[in-house]
Order: structure tokens, then C-alpha cells, then sequence
């Protein structure tokens, strides 16, 4: 019984860096290729870190 | 289970804060070759490669956590380098294909393409350096 407690007191426990995790990494690709249509603004604002880290842009 | 997660969860911190002082060297190292020139203010770009940084930093030490122990390297600098610059690849070939898609969009540059590639083995480097000394640090106090 307490196994099955510690089990899913581990599985809540990972659920939110897990989901953290897939954020920062869906905020990569917008960094990354400045996809205007997903996050208006953030082209720019990443513009040069974009260049500096030699990922194409305009 | 939960030491893996719980290492998730330093992973979080130690990495972001490898991937910001990234972000900065890569500001200064951009600043001294020149390859691209900034066209946002100082504070601005301050700003953007910290966040920036702080992003790639927490992205890479999530998948050395993840993948840590299927690496065939002992040390966890090799580790990290191998795992940075493989995030840094299959980004750069997304761009690629945006690239060969939106070609007036997207340019590729290769002086920047080439300051890339070098600065994705810096991070793998700093947070390699990080985690070893954040692991060390673990131990000591077990």
C-alpha cells in the first residue's frame, strides 16, 4: 500500500517539471525560428541572440 | 523513480543558470568576432541571450538527465558536449529546412552557422563543468 502511495506521490511529483520541461522546449523552437504566428513579438525580441547562436533568419 | 526525478528538478536549476552565464559569453564572444552585428541595444540583448541562455541551458541539462547513462563517456563533460551539440544539429537542420523552404525568410549564414556550432560545445562544456561540481557537491553531503 505504501509503495502504490510512494508510486504515485513520485508520479505527481515528476508531472510538473515534466510539463516545465516540454514549455521550455516548445519555447526553444520559438526562440529558435522566430515563429511569429505562435508568439507575435518574440522574433524580434530574439533577433540577434538567433544570429549570435547561427540559427538562419532574415 | 524519485531520485531520477528529483535529479529533473536540480537539473531545472543547476542547467538554467549554466545556460545563462552561455548566454552571456556568447553575447561578449558575438561582441569580439563581430560575425553578426547587434542590432538591439545592449540592455535589450542582455536581456534576450539570458532568457535565451537560461532556455538552451534547462533544454540540454533536461536531456542529460534523460540520457546521462545510455552515453558511452564516463565523464559528464564529454556527456554534455556530445548532447548540446546534438540539440544545436537537429535545431540547425529545422532551420536548414525552413531555409530550403523560405528562402527569403531564412538565410544561412556560415561565419554564424560556424560561431554557432563552436558556442553549442561551450555550453556543453559550462554545464558539463556545472553538473560535475553540482554532483560532487550531492555526494559530499550524503
Amino acid at each position: 500500500m505504501e509503495n502504490v502511495a510512494s508510486r504515485e506521490g513520485a508520479r505527481i511529483g515528476a508531472f510538473w517539471p515534466i510539463v516545465a520541461i516540454i514549455t521550455v522546449g516548445i519555447a526553444m523552437g520559438v526562440v529558435v525560428y522566430g515563429l511569429e504566428s505562435i508568439a507575435p513579438g518574440v522574433h524580434d525580441a530574439f533577433h540577434d541572440f538567433r544570429h549570435a547562436a547561427g540559427f538562419p533568419c532574415h | 523513480m524519485n531520485t531520477v526525478f528529483s535529479d529533473l528538478r536540480s537539473a531545472v536549476w543547476v542547467s538554467a543558470l549554466a545556460g545563462i552565464i552561455w548566454g552571456w559569453i556568447s553575447m561578449a564572444v558575438n561582441g569580439v568576432t563581430g560575425v553578426f552585428v547587434y542590432e538591439s541595444t545592449m540592455m535589450h540583448n542582455l536581456a534576450s541571450f539570458t532568457i535565451g541562455g537560461a532556455i538552451f541551458g534547462i533544454v540540454a541539462g533536461s536531456f542529460l538527465v534523460l540520457t546521462r547513462k545510455r552515453l558511452p563517456f564516463k565523464s559528464l563533460i564529454p556527456k554534455a558536449i556530445v548532447l548540446s551539440v546534438a540539440i544545436w544539429v537537429v535545431m540547425r537542420l529545422g532551420g536548414l529546412a525552413l531555409s530550403s523552404m523560405h528562402h527569403h525568410r531564412y538565410n544561412s549564414v556560415v561565419p554564424e552557422t560556424i560561431q554557432g556550432f563552436i558556442l553549442a560545445i561551450v555550453l556543453g562544456l559550462i554545464l558539463g563543468i556545472m553538473w560535475k561540481r553540482s554532483a560532487g557537491k550531492v555526494s559530499e553531503a550524503q
